[in-house]
């Protein structure tokens, strides 16, 4: 479909790329922009009893009276600063009191998965102006548009209004990841869990959660208890399994998957105290053992069993059919250094390091085959000649300055599936406007075919974590990540950071009185002489309970 | 997937990147340090508090409410944290983080202060301390109720909370210890900038309580700026009532924090300017209109100098510091040169064409009027670097980023005091651990006689706010600030940057304890208890 740009108040934002635009002209926009959005300028004051109804011939998903009750509080803390006793001189009439949402499902999915249906419509002032009709594929469409009509409500004279407007909205990418870290800092469950939220309010679909790595083993299995218990910082930073589950969980209500990654070969020195002595590859100094361990070592069988009892109880905490299995970044030094990957090497004749990698992938492989799970890999994986099988998914993260679109090439020229992460690593901060970067960025920005743009998933920001912990992680997530949510959900079209950047801000605004701490890094005020302050500044005590 | 940034080759059974955080070390670093090797339990929850000060009554409230303060403290630490939830019936989680030895227990705290007691922290203000802890409990003996104040503050810290095997604190112990400390500087101060965006007063509230920790003791207040004049004035939504501003400072001056206000003129007023016409230059183009913008203040409009004494006399009232700062930075002459009354006005006053003249006359005016009000004050560099004729009790606070030991050099080189704020600017972020950068920078190299030395008088960090509000201020400002806290406070060989690392990752975790949000700035790490938003 064509996409349709359509404004509140169109005469006033014939000049909408003016970079001096103030800001409340953008109040009732919406973000990520949706598909096709028709917004005219008569508009319905809302009712504060406003109710949530279900069509008698939708199913009954499970999810939705959880997705009511949030939604109905969003919308109901809108009537919170309207004020009652001023004496108001209404300078326009509403055509109608909406008291009703009136949502219909087609189908219930239960589980948000690859081939989640995200797609929604939306009606607001026609067929009725006292309900509002949404109607969605399955329930994920519903709570994106609750969601929609949510932003768009804005006060005119006081009271919480919004403009007759139609809405067709679906996602351009199904895969539309963020990635957090647990292993360099260890972040509390409630954190976790405003960063769902937060993402779901982005329409994001994927946590992807890198849950260990070479600082720190925070998962606490049950079969191998002895990983986080000699891995983790501290036995109390782990995360049980049923504190998972509930994280899972909150995520599903949400429309949010959660992707887990546990990354082998490299980066599992936190892994060695708890899999034992002949999980890690002792590596060798001038032919004597050095005391220093490499990479999982490829030659035991035992450590392929160890995965495989770790991955059958990680296949049953993550519902998800999606596993990154990592494998970026092996250092093949230490397998060079060590005599017995060197016998093991001739006996087998493998000549070439990335072939003993394969071997190691090859096995994980397997594993996740055999656990009907579908997996995600480090571009190294492919990039190092490791042969895969044509249904792994490749995920890009090398090249943020451009060389990321040779990789995308190769990869989906390979026939395998991409996603792109290389731009979007925003845990390198830089003083200043950054966002416009990532809203730039146009993932099938490389010589290929269209079926090889068909094979491009979607994408995945990321916020490593050797600098964030529960005190900074989520300002400095938000609302930078949002410009790139706009990106994998929007329209190509969609690509004008001067267009965006007002609409953003209002977006940060509203977030921020939603209780979620977006940083302000959308304008410098220095160049912006209309610069706009939201009308609540953010309040740490305010409306903190939306998050969790 | 993440560049090796951390490689380390050997896992320990903790991960590498642990650091235990509550040895009981200091920060800043104190002048003289001797821990013993006896180790007492501190009845934390209960401690009693002797003050035994000699000129006592109610000019002493600052140590009155110094002792309550810590004693909350002590007893909130031991609230927050709490066992997880499912730590009891978790059995691989029981091991203790601690040993658990037992020790002679202390519950006294002595305070000895035998000087009279100042109500206000002034320029003047003296904060040598002594701490002693043996079988007899623990003593602190300052001449002044400052040195009190920070005595306390090295007590919280060198207490080390002791852990149960269920996570929860059992008992703290401190170990037997003789300091004697006092600050390399006297003037270490954090610059908040509220006119680019609104702070609000919970924040500020935070950012003083984490000065306390750091042994700042100066609260530049930059509180108007072109953005917004936040300061009780009806043209913005966002501002500070006169009675906040008042609990503000009154929060401040009982942790020993002095608040001075700056009112930056004759550039950056675009904001007050607008609720006070004619104190703005107008500006024209080169066919004699008006641009419709406003430049710096006008200084041949005498109004405007009435307009300055209301706010100066206004600020005495409100502030109780002996120094204000009246700003001086990046005035454009352009909008100046542009006006014609401006240029007529030069004429006749046989100045035409000398625009630092005409700058001049304004800052000496001020300068007049500042000091007939009751100010000492603090001037930006520029006033400095263009020449304008000062007087020698000026301080010249440093803060372009070029060679700023130079500047030191000139600037005491010509009598004056010296602040220097150039390297410290939090504002500006990049990746990684820029603290060390901060710590690493020595004011006093820049080769100066021992009396040019002498003038420095200390330093400022600064976080500009154009890119801060309260979703992200105090992670952005703590521990970076407490970098240059040891540096303006800790003798000028404390330079070890390994041992900082270890003692400013406890700092940071000690800050989170008592509700801060201070940042991981040191790469990965854990603290015992993880900060968590849901704390609030």
């Amino acid at each position: 479909m064509r996409f349709l740009s359509a404004f509140l108040f169109g005469n006033a934002l014939t000049n909408a790329a003016d970079r001096f635009l103030p800001p409340w002209k953008f109040v009732g926009t919406v973000w990520p922009q949706p598909q096709s959005m028709v917004v005219k300028e008569d508009y319905q004051i809302l009712d504060a009893n406003i109710q949530f109804i279900l069509t008698p011939d939708s199913p009954q998903c499970d999810i939705i009276p959880d997705v009511f009750q949030r939604y109905q509080a969003l919308i109901r803390s809108h009537f919170k600063s309207a004020s009652s006793s001023k004496k108001l001189k209404f300078s326009s009439s509403p055509a109608g009191v909406i008291d009703t949402i009136e949502v219909k499902i087609v189908n219930c999915e239960n589980l948000p998965s690859q081939n989640m249906n995200e797609s929604y419509t939306l009606q607001v002032g026609s067929p009725s102006s006292e309900k509002v009709e949404l109607t969605a594929m399955a329930e994920w469409g519903v709570i994106h548009g609750l969601e929609t009509l949510t932003q768009m409500i804005h006060d005119i004279d006081y009271r919480p209004s919004i403009n007759s407007t139609m809405i067709t909205d679906w996602p351009r990418f199904p895969f539309r990841g963020f990635l957090i870290d647990t292993s360099r800092h260890y972040l509390p469950v409630s954190v976790i869990k405003a960063q769902i939220t937060a993402m779901s309010w982005n329409k994001y679909n994927v946590l992807h959660w890198h849950i260990v790595d070479l600082e720190s083993f925070p998962y606490q299995s049950q079969v191998l208890p002895e990983l986080s218990f000699l891995g983790a910082y501290t036995p109390l930073h782990v995360y049980t399994i049923n504190e998972i589950k509930d994280i899972i969980e909150f995520a599903r209500l949400r429309g949010v998957r959660v992707v887990p990654e546990f990354d082998t070969p490299g980066h599992t020195d936190s892994w060695g105290p708890g899999a034992g002595p002949k999980f890690l590859t002792p590596c060798y100094t001038n032919g004597k053992p050095d005391g220093t361990r490499g990479p999982i070592n490829p030659i035991y069988q035992e450590n392929y069993n160890l995965m495989r009892k770790l991955f059958t109880e990680v296949n049953q905490v993550f519902s998800d059919s999606y596993l990154h299995l990592g494998g970026d970044e092996v250092p093949f030094g230490c397998w060079k250094s060590n005599p017995d990957i060197t016998d093991y090497m001739t006996k087998h004749n493998l000549t070439t390091y990335a072939q003993i990698e394969q071997v190691w992938v090859q096995g994980m492989v397997d594993i996740a085959h055999d656990l009907k799970k579908n997996y995600v890999v480090w571009e190294e994986v492919f990039v190092n000649g490791v042969k895969i099988s044509n249904e792994t998914v490749v995920e890009v993260w090398k090249g943020k300055t451009g060389t990321w679109k040779d990789t995308m090439s190769a990869v989906t020229k390979s026939g395998h599936k991409a996603i792109l992460a290389s731009p979007w690593y925003l845990n390198y901060i830089s003083y200043g406007v950054d966002w416009e970067g990532y809203y730039n960025i146009e993932p099938t920005d490389f010589n290929g075919t269209n079926a090889q743009y068909e094979l491009v998933m979607g994408g995945s920001a990321a916020m490593w974590g050797e600098y964030v912990d529960g005190t900074n992680i989520l300002p400095r997530i938000w609302p930078r990540a949002s410009a790139v949510a706009e990106r994998l959900w929007s329209d190509k079209s969609v690509n004008s950071s001067a267009a965006a950047r007002w609409r953003l801000n209002e977006w940060r605004c509203k977030m921020l009185a939603r209780g979620l701490p977006a940083e302000p890094e959308l304008h410098n005020p220095n160049i912006d002489p209309n610069y706009g302050y939201c009308p609540t500044p953010f309040d740490p005590f305010n409306n903190a309970h939306f998050l969790f | 997937m993440q560049i090796f940034a951390f490689l380390i080759g050997v896992t320990v059974s903790q991960g590498p990147g642990y650091n235990p955080p509550y040895t009981g070390s200091i920060w800043p670093k104190p002048q003289f340090q001797d821990v013993r090797s006896e180790v007492f339990t501190l009845d934390a929850g209960n401690i009693k508090f002797i003050p035994q000060i000699i000129h006592d009554g109610p000019e002493c409230d600052v140590v009155h409410n110094a002792t309550w303060r810590y004693g909350q403290y002590f007893k909130d630490l031991s609230n927050r944290i709490k066992p997880h939830e499912e730590f009891e019936t978790d059995p691989r989680r029981k091991r203790s983080l601690n040993n658990n030895d037992a020790h002679p227990t202390v519950s006294t705290v002595t305070l000895i202060m035998p000087g009279t007691c100042e109500r206000i922290p002034l320029s003047t203000m003296e904060e040598h301390y002594d701490l002693h802890v043996d079988g007899a409990g623990v003593t602190i003996y300052s001449d002044t109720v400052w040195g009190i104040l920070r005595g306390l503050q090295t007590l919280f810290q060198a207490t080390v909370p002791i852990m149960t095997k269920s996570g929860a604190v059992e008992k703290f112990e401190i170990a037997g210890m003789a300091v004697q400390d006092y600050p390399r500087f006297h003037h270490r101060g954090f610059l908040m900038d509220t006119a680019r965006h609104f702070q609000p007063i919970s924040v500020i509230k935070e950012v003083i309580d984490g000065l306390e920790m750091n042994k700042f003791n100066v609260f530049h207040w930059h509180l108007v700026d072109d953005q917004s004049f936040p300061y009780d004035c009806n043209h913005f939504p966002h501002v500070y009532a006169i009675e906040t501003v008042k609990d503000i400072v009154e929060y401040a001056r009982v942790r020993g924090i002095r608040v001075v206000p700056e009112f930056d003129t004759p550039g950056h007023i675009g904001a007050a300017a607008k609720g006070q016409p004619g104190l703005a230059t107008v500006c024209y183009d080169d066919d004699g209109k008006p641009t419709g913008l406003l430049g710096p203040a006008d200084p041949t409009n005498e109004k405007n100098y009435d307009f300055m004494r209301t706010i100066l006399t206004d600020f005495k009232n409100v502030f109780h510091d002996d120094y204000v700062h009246l700003g001086g930075d990046e005035v454009g002459f352009g909008c100046w040169k542009s006006n014609k009354n401006i240029s007529d006005w030069m004429y006749q006053h046989n100045i035409a064409g000398d625009y630092a003249k005409l700058e001049e006359y304004w800052v000496s005016n001020v300068l007049n009027i500042t000091k007939q009000v009751g100010f000492n004050y603090i001037v930006w560099e520029e006033v400095f670097d263009n020449g304008v004729q000062i007087d020698p009790e000026t301080v010249v606070e440093v803060w372009l980023p070029y060679h700023p030991l130079n500047t030191t050099r000139d600037v005491t080189k010509a009598g004056f005091r010296a602040l220097i704020s150039s390297p410290w600017y939090l504002d500006y972020i990049s990746y990684g651990r820029d603290w060390v950068y901060y710590y690493n920078y020595e004011p006093l190299a820049f080769n100066g006689t021992k009396a040019e030395e002498d003038l420095v008088i200390g330093g400022e960090t600064c976080l500009w706010a154009e890119f801060v509000d309260a979703s992200n201020y105090v992670s952005r400002l703590f521990p970076r600030a407490s970098a240059v806290a040891e540096r303006l406070w800790s003798a000028r060989d404390v330079t070890d940057i390994k041992d900082a690392q270890a003692r400013i990752h406890q700092m940071k975790c000690r800050m989170n304890l008592k509700g801060i949000h201070a940042e991981p700035a040191d790469g990965p790490s854990a603290c015992p208890i993880e900060f968590e938003r849901a704390n609030y």
